[in-house]
């Protein structure tokens, strides 16, 4: 049965490499190659920046004799990206696949789904640790390797997935759990994904500094490794060739797998099917708050946002980076005033441009928030409701535009002033400047609008599909970098001829004009093409 | 009421409503039969503004849909075939976005809604989302919403689907009453004896043209309702 179930498994993986999502029809072969020619590179750029890293402790630890410790870094960060990667997926993958009801409803052991799901997440794990085991290992190879030191971390390459399943197991059971007992599954799904990226950003930003360190302080991180984090010491040793330790860890890790199996396949069945062991809200009635039309269509485009956590953290996290930015603004603003004021050191002519380039940095925060790029494929199946009540197309859309610069509007702003003013600017060019984010900011909401008026999708299943394969998000963030590079150079080049301000107050007016024009169209064709959607 | 003139919607070469006539009279629940695909959605939709027609009129209560679409549409309600609500949503925030669409006097929406929500006994699930509904709860919040603003015309498709066997009779209880003060009501259905026992008049369609219209009796003389229409299908 689990062949079967196996099968079935990786036709479903197979399906989304060789098959078109939006048409289901197979790809060409042009296009298969394409697809796996651009993985390829995907995966050897990344994992050549892993190299990087092992670069930085495999000569200087393994002189030292402790390649153990090499590997033992090197593989705990290789289980946090393999954690980190899947995590999510895999809560999705064990416990919301939709077939969960059908295969019970077959003579199919539940223990056989859990398994054969488990397997599924083992390959995304494989393909996440060895993003960094594959650089690590050739990184030793080339160091001088041999014997067991060569068979072992190629071993353990098909080893260590296993763990991370282990684990990325355990935290989806534990997010399962959690979203079983919690009324409001979607803050915690935020707040989740949200404390995930800070702990990704923080180890990334340091990474560099802490190998360096580990490198200069290896006799004491040996230390501490081997009485704190005992089962690495071992996994490194493993790796470096330690019959013993590749025995233990071997066992050791595939005895965890069959354990997290058996716990698993024993509460499959409630945390699939459950989903309602949090006590439900009871309506209690008190008067309710009128709105006008225009106020409800913006509340409804607020709640579409804030209630799907998908569309939040993929269409909002620029807000989140401009508060951060913000923030750091001030913490480092000796760094910040020192590199406004030697501007014109680093790039000749400059002197001066601060608030140009913070103008640049802002628009590229806030294009990363497209609120309006998939909003249109949002209204999915149930856009005939909206399209049966008595609104008018123009306030369906403007509703949609209103959320994008309201959401970003004040923490644009906010960045905007606090980077000029510790960047040293006259209040003139800070009020320039928050003019011209504003102006970025509605032509953004104006692009996405237009883009995904054009292309929408309604027919979707699955409320990912609109905004994380929607060419409409890609095709915005492509104008926003270039509109942001052309501020810049732009900008660089007329303050030259223009002065700062004046040169700020064009792209002010050029951005206003853009998105008058766009809004023209919106009007007129947008509107249409919003009618004729049903 | 309602006034259809000649309506036809093409879908490519494909005539889906051809050449549609129908008029509907306040105080009249009008029937709309025909097998799958014979064009009772488009039809449907047509008269509720949500799709374009290439051909013909439809009037509310004197006003083109194509002309004064706002203003048709506060006077009607339509429930889809499929109740697409807003899942993100609470029942009671979908209500109170419905009321402020359609400009629900604040001081009897919180009343209305209660009293339509006792009616079809989901008043303790308001407050939970619409995602977490099943298909019976929400096709009964659409049937309030529909009710909410007390419109002159409502238009159904397939309202049945999915109802418990109380929440139908409370239905179609709700559409007799609608009528008798001077509303009406026009919907399709594939429950032949529901349309036979609760509408007034009856239209029969197929592929997209009329085939019979008229009043029950007038239709269906002394056989059943099913009986006719299997014998117009063949």
């Amino acid at each position: 049965m689990l062949s079967v179930l196996l099968k079935k498994q990786f036709l479903e993986m197979n399906q989304n490499l060789f098959r078109n999502r939006k048409t289901g029809k197979l790809r060409s072969r042009g296009g298969t190659v394409g697809f796996l020619i651009l993985f390829c590179v995907l995966f050897l750029f990344i994992a050549a920046a892993f190299y990087g890293y092992a670069d930085i402790l495999c000569d200087a630890l393994v002189s030292q004799g402790k390649a153990w410790l090499y590997f033992a870094m090197m593989g705990l960060m290789a289980l946090f990206i393999g954690i980190v990667g899947s995590v999510f997926n895999t809560y999705a993958g064990l416990y919301k696949a939709k077939d969960t009801e059908m295969l019970l409803a077959m003579p199919v052991a539940p223990s056989s789904i859990i398994t054969s799901r488990m397997l599924g997440v083992y390959v995304m794990s494989l393909l996440f640790t060895g993003i960094i085991w594959v650089p690590v290992t050739v990184r030793y190879i080339a160091a001088g390797a041999s014997g067991t030191g060569i068979v072992f971390p190629i071993l353990l390459l098909f080893i260590l997935p296993l763990l991370v399943t282990v684990l990325t197991c355990l935290l989806g059971w534990v997010v399962a759990q959690v979203a079983n007992r919690v009324s409001n599954k979607n803050v915690a799904t935020v707040a989740a994904a949200l404390a995930f990226l800070a702990v990704y950003y923080v180890v990334y930003f340091r990474l560099n500094s802490f190998l360096t360190s580990v490198v200069q302080n290896s006799e004491s991180v040996a230390a501490a490794m081997k009485s704190w984090g005992y089962p690495l010491y071992r996994l490194g040793l493993a790796a470096s060739g330690d019959v013993v330790s590749m025995v233990l860890t071997t066992l050791v890790t595939v005895g965890l797998f069959v354990l997290v199996c058996w716990i698993m396949s024993r509460s499959f069945l409630r945390l699939s099917l459950g989903g309602r062991q949090a006590k439900a809200a009871v309506y209690r009635e008190k008067p309710l708050r009128a709105a006008g039309v225009n106020r409800a269509l913006l509340g409804r485009e607020w709640k579409r946002f804030t209630g799907s956590p998908i569309y939040f953290l993929n269409c909002g996290l620029g807000a989140i980076f401009l508060i951060a930015a913000a923030v750091a603004a001030v913490v480092k603003s000796d760094v910040v005033r020192m590199v406004a004021d030697n501007i014109g050191n680093l790039v000749p002519g400059a002197d001066g441009l601060a608030p140009l380039v913070v103008l640049t940095v802002i628009c590229l925060f806030t294009g990363l928030n497209m609120i309006t790029a998939p909003s249109i494929s949002l209204e999915g199946k149930g856009i005939s409701l909206i399209r049966s009540m008595p609104v008018s197309s123009r306030q369906v859309l403007a509703a949609k535009e209103k959320l994008h610069v309201l959401f970003n509007m004040a923490p644009a702003a906010l960045c905007a002033v606090v980077c000029c003013i510790v960047a040293g600017a006259d209040v003139l060019s800070i009020l320039l400047v928050v003019l011209a984010v504003l102006a970025f900011n509605c032509v953004i909401a104006a692009v996405g609008l237009m883009l995904d008026l054009k292309r929408p999708n309604l027919t979707w299943t699955n409320e990912a599909t609109p905004v994380k394969q929607n060419l409409s998000i890609v095709l915005v963030m492509m104008i926003e970098f270039i509109l942001s590079a052309a501020i810049l150079v732009g900008g660089w080049l007329l303050c030259r001829i223009l002065g700062l301000r004046l040169t700020l107050l064009l792209i002010a007016v050029l951005l206003g004009a853009v998105f008058l024009l766009l809004q023209s169209w919106i009007d007129r064709r947008g509107t249409a093409l919003f009618e004729s959607l049903s | 009421m309602l006034e259809i003139n000649g309506l036809t919607k093409i879908y490519g070469t494909t005539r889906a409503v051809d050449d549609l006539t129908l008029h509907i009279q306040p105080g009249e629940i009008y029937g709309f039969i025909g097998h799958n695909g014979a064009g009772k959605t488009t039809t449907l939709k047509s008269v509720a503004g949500i799709l374009p027609f290439d051909e013909g009129q439809i009037l509310i209560n004197g006003r083109s849909i194509r002309e004064q679409p706002l203003e048709c549409k506060r006077d009607m309600a339509y429930i889809p075939d499929n109740p697409d609500l807003y899942e993100f949503m609470t029942g009671i925030r979908f209500l109170n976005f419905v009321a402020d669409i359609y400009r629900v006097p604040a001081e009897i929406r919180t009343g209305r809604i209660g009293e339509l929500a006792d009616v079809f006994e989901i008043r303790e699930n308001l407050a939970q989302p619409i995602g977490s509904y099943s298909h019976g709860m929400k096709q009964k919040l659409a049937v309030i919403s529909a009710w909410l603003h007390d419109p002159k015309l409502i238009l159904m498709d397939e309202p049945f689907v999915g109802l418990d066997p109380k929440a139908s009779h409370t239905l179609k209880q709700m559409m007799r009453e609608m009528c008798d003060k001077g509303g009406a009501i026009f919907f399709s259905t594939h429950v032949l004896e529901v349309a036979e026992k609760l509408c007034d008049k009856v239209a029969i369609i197929r592929s997209g043209k009329l085939i019979r219209a008229g009043t029950m009796e007038e239709v269906k003389g002394d056989e059943s309702l099913e009986a006719v229409f299997l014998e117009l299908e063949e």
